[in-house]
């Protein structure tokens, strides 16, 4: 092979396994190539190759270099041929060069060797080369073969690929704000820049440097005065603030004097940022769901690493990372804030409150509830929970209703709630069966959905309301006492005028019988009067007693007409309506909801001259009705008219003495036969109260 | 006067005098034999008297339940056929006096004919 340079020496080429091949292709003349048409044919070939190749003599110098290896290295063939291969071989790896050498004259080849070389401009490569020795016709080695293919960035995209990969890994460890930043610092510093720094617009709206990493361990604390000392602000027009503003990553590949001229504020900044010998930067918004909310920074400095856009794009990518991770980070920080503040409200209420699963197992449960089950605190609940169910738990109460009805598990409010029924309100008695404590509570529970409208948890809320319990009870009791007492005179006072009624009769003192007539009935209306209020009372803690019995409502309806009739000159009664109506229930009890319709009916329309009472069926229902022709109500007075106590407060009907019990009474006696009962009425026009009772033949 | 109401006796207890008082003018008018008593250890001893036909007891006497006297006046063999009315201002004792055994119960107060009505359902 020739080792003489000329210009057209570019295709320099002898492979080994071409032993026939004459050397030194520039001296081959026309006639030789046409008579080894190979030799044309690898010419081209090498001419056209992507794959830096190149020829050396055993000594290190270059013989051959093709276009490819101009494009690699940066020099020309003109150049570089005849001059030593340590040209292009980093200085460090110079000692690896000479036992390359030596191997290759012990006739050795060295294949897909990665290695790192320097350019013409000095920009360092990695490069895989595949080294061969060559022979001449005598079959010993005169020099070497190397092809190279630059692979840096095929090694610098698997370095990135890794990288994020280590990114990923360390973002996702962490749910906490700082520790996911010191770890990603940690790992940025010194992988991929000498200096990072993080900063995030604040609440306050300022710029807040939250993380520093340095090479340089020492520096750590220098790099944060420093950012103490020269404070950036969010106007700044350089630099993080910038990048902020617009949203759009910055490079800077190379650092110059002038651009720190630039963006020095003073003198002093200036001098400070000339010492600290900045040589590349890379500047990244962190950017969440559309919205900037701080900056990170990558500095190359002692390494010399100049950034390019490849890394600028990894820098990105960290950052749209990052990004994620600071956001479920602060995402979490608020879910966490937003359950302590919960459990904070939870744990400070009066009422008692727990959250069941869809098992109705108990996930949530706050002190009022967990001491109201006997334990000191929801932890020891909670605790107590872990070895032993609910349902033993709540074993030791006798749960019953308001009335002292035993409820079974589906009608506590909490199975309620979880069946998928919403606003459940129940008064329930907690009867402990230990220690025989009595407790009332007021639960209300509510169903929580999920977003295929599945019931997913209950939240029940107990309030303690026995102490208003018991003093009702006592006033009930009270109630029924005086009820007794009173009745005891009334049957005393009834009784002499029953008596006198009789003598007097005997004597045939008409006016006198009237009189006591006027007692009679009197004494009738004081024992109603009563009545209704012992009534009310019973109602309250569902004591008022139903015997219950088939009846024909129109016979009913007839003879009290009948009786009510007696009692008044004012009004016609009128009866319009069916026969055979036959209807199971207690007999007195619906005859005392007509006698109070009717009461009313007749007290509201003192101007009328006649009431009229209807009685119909169809298939399933009786319905009686009450019309009068009197005052009206107001609709807005409607709705409440069967409230215990309820009177419509208009000027005019205040005029009208009465307890407010009568409604209230015949709603509930209504209620329990599940009948329903209901008005109409307008201003001035009358009312009609209707009643509908469930007909004996529809019943089960 | 009722003739049929000839030499039929009739028990009332009841702790206020002046109940007790004007049933024993009605019945007496009614032409019965009546023994008033406002308490009850006559009422204990009844064996040993002249037993009545007929006994309108109050369920709440000072001291006494009357119900307590019901079921102790039907147990015994010489008393248990005699028919007995309570009488109460509560009316939640109409069912606890017939579990005591009493053949009917008339809440306070009450119109005389009501209750003349129901004595001779029984005499």
């Amino acid at each position: 092979m020739s080792q003489k340079t000329s210009k057209d020496a570019h295709v320099h080429f002898q492979p080994d396994f071409l032993e026939n091949a004459p050397q030194g292709q520039g001296e081959q003349s026309t006639d030789q190539i046409q008579e080894n048409p190979y030799q044309l044919y690898l010419a081209a070939i090498v001419e056209s190759s992507d794959d830096a190749i190149l020829g050396k003599t055993l000594d290190g110098i270059i013989t051959s270099w093709n276009p490819a290896a101009e494009r690699l290295y940066g020099y020309t063939a003109q150049e570089i041929i005849g001059q030593p291969i340590a040209t292009i071989v980093p200085e460090e790896l110079r000692d690896d060069l000479t036992s390359i050498m030596q191997r290759l004259k012990d006739g050795q080849k060295i294949d897909h060797y990665e290695t790192t070389r320097v350019r013409k401009d000095g920009v360092r490569i990695t490069v895989m080369v595949t080294i061969s020795p060559i022979k001449d016709a005598l079959g010993k080695i005169i020099g070497a073969s190397t092809i190279g293919r630059d692979i840096t960035a095929q090694r610098k995209a698997e370095k990135h690929a890794q990288f994020l990969n280590e990114v990923s890994k360390v973002l996702a460890s962490s749910l906490d704000y700082q520790t996911t930043l010191s770890d990603l610092a940690r790992l940025v510093v010194p992988q991929f820049a000498d200096w990072f720094t993080v900063d995030l617009v604040n609440s306050e709206g300022h710029l807040e440097l939250v993380e520093v990493a340095h090479k340089d361990p020492a520096k750590v604390q220098w790099a944060k005065e420093l950012r103490k000392h020269y404070l950036l602000d969010l106007q700044d027009p350089n630099g993080a603030p910038r990048v902020i503003r617009t949203g759009k990553a910055e490079l800077y590949a190379a650092i110059t004097d002038e651009m720190l001229v630039a963006s020095a504020r003073t003198e002093e900044e200036l001098a400070l940022y000339r010492q600290v010998g900045v040589k590349s930067v890379m500047l990244v918004p962190l950017i969440v769901r559309g919205n900037v909310f701080g900056a990170l920074t990558f500095i190359s400095i002692e390494s010399g690493k100049s950034y390019d856009p490849a890394d600028l794009a990894l820098a990105e990518e960290i950052s749209l990372r990052a990004g994620i991770a600071l956001d479920n980070a602060i995402i979490y920080r608020q879910a966490q804030q937003a359950r302590d503040e919960l459990h904070a409200i939870l744990q400070n209420v009066a009422d008692g409150i727990t959250v069941q699963d869809t098992k109705g197992s108990l996930i949530y449960v706050n002190d009022v509830a967990a001491q109201f089950c006997g334990f000191s605190s929801a932890e020891a609940m909670v605790m107590a929970l872990r070895t032993e169910s609910l349902t033993g738990l709540v074993s030791t109460f006798t749960m019953k209703d308001e009335v002292g009805n035993l409820l079974s598990s589906e009608q506590l409010p909490g199975r309620r709630a979880l069946a998928g029924e919403r606003n459940v309100q129940a008064i329930v008695r907690y009867e402990n069966i230990a220690t025989g404590q009595t407790h009332w509570s007021l639960v209300k529970a509510e169903p929580i959905f999920d977003e295929y409208g599945q019931v997913q948890l209950a939240v029940n809320v107990f309030t303690d309301i026995t102490e208003r319990y018991v003093l009702e009870q006592r006033k009930d009791e009270f109630i029924r006492m005086a009820s007794h007492e009173l009745k005891t005179p009334i049957t005393a006072l009834k009784g002499f005028t029953n008596l006198l009624q009789r003598r007097i009769a005997r004597q045939g003192d008409e006016s006198s019988l009237s009189f006591l007539a006027k007692i009679d009935v009197q004494l009738n209306k004081l024992t109603k009067l009563i009545s209704d209020l012992l009534d009310v009372s019973k109602i309250q803690v569902g004591k008022l007693e139903y015997r219950e019995e088939d009846f024909d409502l129109d016979v009913l309806v007839q003879e009290t007409i009948e009786i009510m009739q007696g009692m008044t000159k004012v009004h016609q009664l009128q009866f319009e309506g069916q026969e055979n109506i036959r209807v199971f229930g207690d007999r007195d009890r619906i005859g005392q909801v007509l006698i109070n319709l009717l009461t009313n009916a007749m007290k509201y329309s003192p101007q009328a001259d006649k009431v009229i009472v209807r009685v119909s069926a169809n298939q399933e229902h009786a319905v009686l009705s009450v019309q009068d022709f009197g005052i009206g109500i107001v609709e807005s007075y409607q709705a409440r008219i069967f409230e215990r106590f309820y009177q419509v407060m208009e000027p005019e009907e205040k005029t009208y003495p009465g307890l407010g019990i009568g409604l209230f009474i015949s709603h509930e006696i209504v209620m329990r036969h599940h009948g329903q009962i209901w008005l109409e009425s307008q201003k001035g026009q009358g009312s009609t109260f209707y009643v509908s009772l469930p007909l004996r033949s529809a019943q089960k | 006067m009722n003739v049929e109401s000839k030499n039929k006796k009739i028990l009332v207890v009841d702790d206020e005098p002046d109940i007790l008082e004007f049933l024993r003018i009605v019945l007496q008018e009614e032409g019965y034999t009546v023994m008033a008593m406002d308490k009850v250890d006559y009422v204990e001893n009844i064996y040993n008297s002249t037993l009545p036909d007929l006994i309108l007891l109050d369920v709440l006497l000072s001291g006494k339940d009357g119900r307590e006297i019901v079921k102790q006046l039907k147990k015994q063999e010489e008393t248990k056929h005699i028919p007995i009315i309570m009488l109460s201002a509560h009316p939640s004792a109409e069912q606890t006096s017939g579990e005591a055994g009493a053949e009917d119960f008339i809440a306070k107060p009450f119109d005389i004919d009501f209750l003349l009505k129901k004595i001779k359902k029984y005499l």
